[in-house]
């Protein structure tokens, strides 16, 4: 259980592991965009953490990385296949990213650092875990991004004020992201 | 080492099976999607089409309740930052009906201009076209593959 909620917060895989920081910057102009992003990854983290745990007696050392890839690479493009086949917009909107999961740190990183070396349910609850604390990473950056920029949030509006459309932006990413960084880290002293 | 090509060629042989059966699971969906999407930009040109058939390389007849109502040609052009994918609508008399951006990825604000009815609507009817001011390149090549387009049909 513990597994499980370290990756919520407090191994956070974007604030404080800083992983992922790609897709989190491409895809959080929207948070509807975002949200979509975290599924697909959660089912690619989830998916691979499972099964290379579930394989690691049977897979050596020399060979584990390739054999991680393709187990991933396979997963991600059948999310890439569902998400075309059932939400042809957003897939679209998500384009490239989509596919560019395959190289999200956080998937391979933890199919290396844990799944490998723990048993299958272990696995899973911390590839759950580091999967819910990069939606909520995401859903942090998107919803700043998206009311700042657009004004609205999940597309209700809900900042008139809003229209700085630097923030829909990279320039705008990064800033978010830095500044939510800095925010979250304030008391992590002189690291 | 055996050992080592074994497991890699387990693990292939699993995955392509996986992946053969979510490909042919998703193609019927995918493939009516993707038709529907080239539609819906045809009924931007052609109001009334409901139906294309294909009559060569990315040249398409334009069906209207069972009859042809004009042609449509679908050409990729690179523009400031990307491939400008356009669709080029003729009417029966091979008149330039109208031109939509299927997909670009220019610079959002200046370069993805050139989708917007703004810069659009002049591609039905007049033979001169303008391009966009802070946004030469990518409107430039929209122009010149409508050129290129109408040379060709007029052949």
């Amino acid at each position: 259980m513990k597994q499980l909620i370290n990756g919520i917060w407090k191994k956070n895989p974007v604030f404080f592991l800083m992983l992922g920081l790609c897709p989190t910057l491409a895809v959080t102009n929207s948070v509807e965009n975002a949200m979509w992003m975290a599924v697909a990854t959660v089912f690619v983290l989830v998916g691979s953490s499972t099964v290379i745990s579930a394989v690691r007696s049977l897979v050596p050392d020399e060979v584990r990385i390739p054999s991680f890839i393709v187990i991933i690479a396979t997963l991600v493009t059948v999310a890439n296949l569902l998400m075309k086949a059932y939400l042809p917009e957003m897939a679209d909107r998500l384009g490239i990213y989509l596919m560019l999961i395959v190289v999200n740190c956080i998937v391979l990183g933890r199919a290396l650092a844990f799944a490998y070396k723990n048993p299958v349910w272990d696995s899973f609850l911390d590839a759950l875990g580091m999967g819910i604390g990069f939606s909520l990473a995401l859903l942090i950056i998107s919803s700043i991004r998206e009311i700042a920029s657009s004004g609205t949030w999940f597309g209700i509006m809900v900042n008139p004020l809003g229209g700085f459309a630097i923030f829909a932006l990279p320039p705008g990413a990064l800033l978010v992201m830095g500044l939510v960084l800095g925010f979250n880290n304030r008391n992590k002293g002189d690291a | 080492m055996i050992r080592n090509m074994l497991v890699l060629v387990a693990i292939m042989a699993v995955s392509s099976l996986l992946l053969g059966f979510s490909y042919e699971l998703t193609l019927p969906r995918i493939t009516a999607v993707e038709k529907e999407k080239f539609l819906d930009s045809l009924k931007e040109i052609f109001p009334s089409a409901d139906d294309y058939s294909e009559t060569g390389e990315d040249h398409y007849e334009v069906i209207s309740s069972g009859s042809a109502i004009g042609r449509a040609v679908a050409v990729s052009r690179w523009g400031f930052s990307s491939e400008i994918r356009l669709l080029i609508g003729f009417d029966r008399s091979m008149k330039l009906k109208g031109v939509r951006v299927l997909s670009h990825g220019e610079t959002p604000g200046i370069g993805s201009k050139i989708a917007e009815p703004g810069f659009l609507s002049q591609f039905s009817g007049s033979s001169s076209f303008d391009a966009i001011t802070g946004a030469t390149v990518s409107s430039t090549a929209v122009i010149d593959a409508v050129k290129e387009a109408i040379n060709e049909t007029t052949d």
